[in-house]
């Protein structure tokens, strides 16, 4: 039987506060891990994190060495978007699905409790993903109409996640016309984020794309603990397992490509976390999740145009420091945010 | 004629996406109430300021935790001579939970636990009531909880009626037995569904109620 460590968030945060007048506790007995603090098991960190990087990690080299051994691209096909750009969205898909599944003992296909929808969102941006790249791939390219096809489909799939999470809310919580204006930004910032990054991917090829996604996906790790919502950091720890594996993966193959496909996913599973901190969790904090939601556009000082020719690490740079900037104020003002201790923790 | 089509494409999956979205509107079962009164047997009210519902589940595998929800509301018709005549009708907000720590009883509310804001009540409603022995009997009923209605049964102890400020009152206590993953509460449950977790699985709940007749 694995060790449950169920002592909670609280404790690790109570570590950080000043001494108060309060009653004597062992400080030595409740300092926790990280994975404790979100109250990980060893089989919840394995569930969560191993299996899901290992399997992304052996499905991604797996579908790049197949893709490799059957169509062995030609340099007169270089301007082609690169790699089986489909292999990212469905491994991950297909990786975060064992970590949903390993995490509810008790799986629905459609859950009563709306807050547990990630399958299906995440099905959901799996599926538009591969379409992206499916479009980006097919012979007769979209040359003109690759935009219009792909704004459409992430449009659609951010309207799709805020109402799959929120519909149930109405009218008790949430009035029909609120989920409207939700469900429409989330639809406008998930194409736009998606466009943003993707044109940041096709320049950063290999390793070096997981490495701008990483610090989203893990300063949602403390934006959802700090406020409270284990679950939420369980899946973010998730992605960030999903796209070190990723990482490893470009380090082997130089030309493997998130885009059109991979962000695709990426993103709409922050933004279905984001969606349920928020709504689903009282304490969650606005500020934080509105930076997280900001920094896949401060990406954009890599695609100017006299950083985006250079063939160092500038363009890298470019992307990685603002995003990385922008993603550690969320981390930061949740941290600085967190809430007001009982003497107790829990 | 592409453009046509690009344009109707998200079109189509937004509405599709809306319809599916709106489909699936689950409201919140509305708290439950009597239907109609028994004619012979008193008809009572909760008194919410003098009735408990207390919440026993086990904690990493070994220690036995203590919470509650304040504010029960609801009704009843009770007869000892007639059990079976009997209705109950139970409600309590799951914002009410309270365990005497604010920032556990904050994470009890969120998505990780009761999702007060999609499930913002806890209802019971009483299919049946038969008698075992003395004041004690067997109440059946269907439990709202988390989205999920399950059938429970309740071991149902009548403590009798007396008067408090002039007012005919009436109090007894129901001990419930439940799995929380039979309503699809599994959050830091161990795997094989048993106590062993960090929390436990089974949750033994205990309503104590006094009502003031109406």
């Amino acid at each position: 039987m694995t060790r449950a460590t169920a002592v909670g968030l609280p404790v690790l945060l109570s570590d950080a506060l000043p001494r108060r007048s309060c009653p004597p506790r062992s400080r030595r007995g409740v300092r926790l891990t990280p994975a404790a603090a979100i109250q990980m098991s060893t089989r919840d960190l394995l569930v969560t994190t191993v299996y899901p990087g290992f399997i992304t990690g052996v499905g991604l080299l797996a579908a790049w060495l197949v893709w490799q051994l059957l169509f062995r691209p030609s340099a007169s096909i270089d301007s082609r978007p690169r790699g089986p750009l489909w292999a990212a969205p469905v491994v991950f898909t297909v990786a975060f699905l064992v970590a949903y599944y390993g995490f509810n003992p008790k799986p629905q296909l459609w859950p009563t409790n709306a807050a547990m929808r990630f399958h299906v969102t995440a099905a959901a941006g799996g599926a538009i993903g591969v379409l992206i790249s499916l479009a980006a791939l097919t012979p007769v390219r979209f040359r003109l109409g690759g935009r219009l096809f792909r704004q459409p489909l992430t449009l659609a799939l951010g309207a799709f996640i805020a109402l799959a999470l929120l519909a149930p809310l109405a009218p008790h919580a949430l009035n029909a016309t609120r989920i409207a204006m939700v469900a429409s930004a989330c639809a406008i910032w998930l194409s736009l984020a998606t466009a943003m990054l993707d044109a940041t991917a096709h320049r950063l090829q290999g390793w070096r794309m997981p490495i701008v996604l990483v610090p989203i996906a893990a300063a949602a790790i403390p934006v959802c603990l700090y406020g409270g919502y284990a679950t939420g950091a369980r899946f973010s720890a998730c992605l960030v397992a999903l796209l070190c594996a990723a990482l490893v993966v470009g380090l082997v193959c130089h030309r493997f490509s998130l885009e059109r496909g991979g962000v695709a996913f990426v993103l709409a599973a922050l933004l279905s976390l984001g969606v349920v901190a928020e709504f689903y969790n009282p304490n969650s904090r606005t500020i934080p999740l509105i930076l997280l939601g900001l920094a896949p556009f401060a990406a954009v000082l890599s695609l100017l145009p006299s950083l985006a020719r250079r063939k160092n690490l500038m363009p890298l740079l470019a992307a990685v420091v603002p995003v990385a900037l922008v993603a550690g104020a969320a981390a930061l003002w949740a941290f600085l945010g967190k809430p007001h201790l009982d003497p107790y923790p829990y | 004629m592409r453009t046509r089509t690009f344009v109707a494409l998200p079109v189509a999956l937004l509405l599709a996406a809306g319809a599916l979205g709106f489909a699936a509107h689950e409201r919140s079962t509305p708290a439950p109430a009597i239907e109609s009164a028994t004619v012979e047997a008193a008809a009572y009210a909760v008194d919410s300021v003098h009735s408990s519902v207390v919440f026993r589940i086990k904690h990493a595998g070994i220690a036995n935790f203590y919470g509650r929800f304040n504010g029960l509301s609801g009704e009843f018709t009770f007869d000892p001579e007639n059990p079976s005549a009997g209705q109950f009708a139970f409600s309590v907000k799951t914002q009410n939970v309270d365990t005497g720590n604010s920032q556990r009883d904050d994470h009890l509310r969120n998505a990780d636990f009761f999702n007060a804001v999609q499930f913002p009540s806890i209802d019971f409603k009483s299919t049946s009531i038969t008698h075992v022995e003395g004041n004690h009997y067997v109440l059946k009923g269907d439990l709202s909880l988390h989205g999920k209605t399950r059938p429970v049964e309740a071991k149902f102890e009548w403590l009798g009626t007396g008067t408090f400020r002039n007012r005919p009152i009436a109090a007894f206590e129901a001990v419930i037995e439940i799995k929380r993953s039979d309503f699809d509460m599994t959050h830091f449950m161990a795997p094989d569904g048993s106590d062993s977790g960090g929390l436990g699985n089974n949750v033994t709940i205990k309503v104590a109620v006094e009502a003031a007749q109406k």
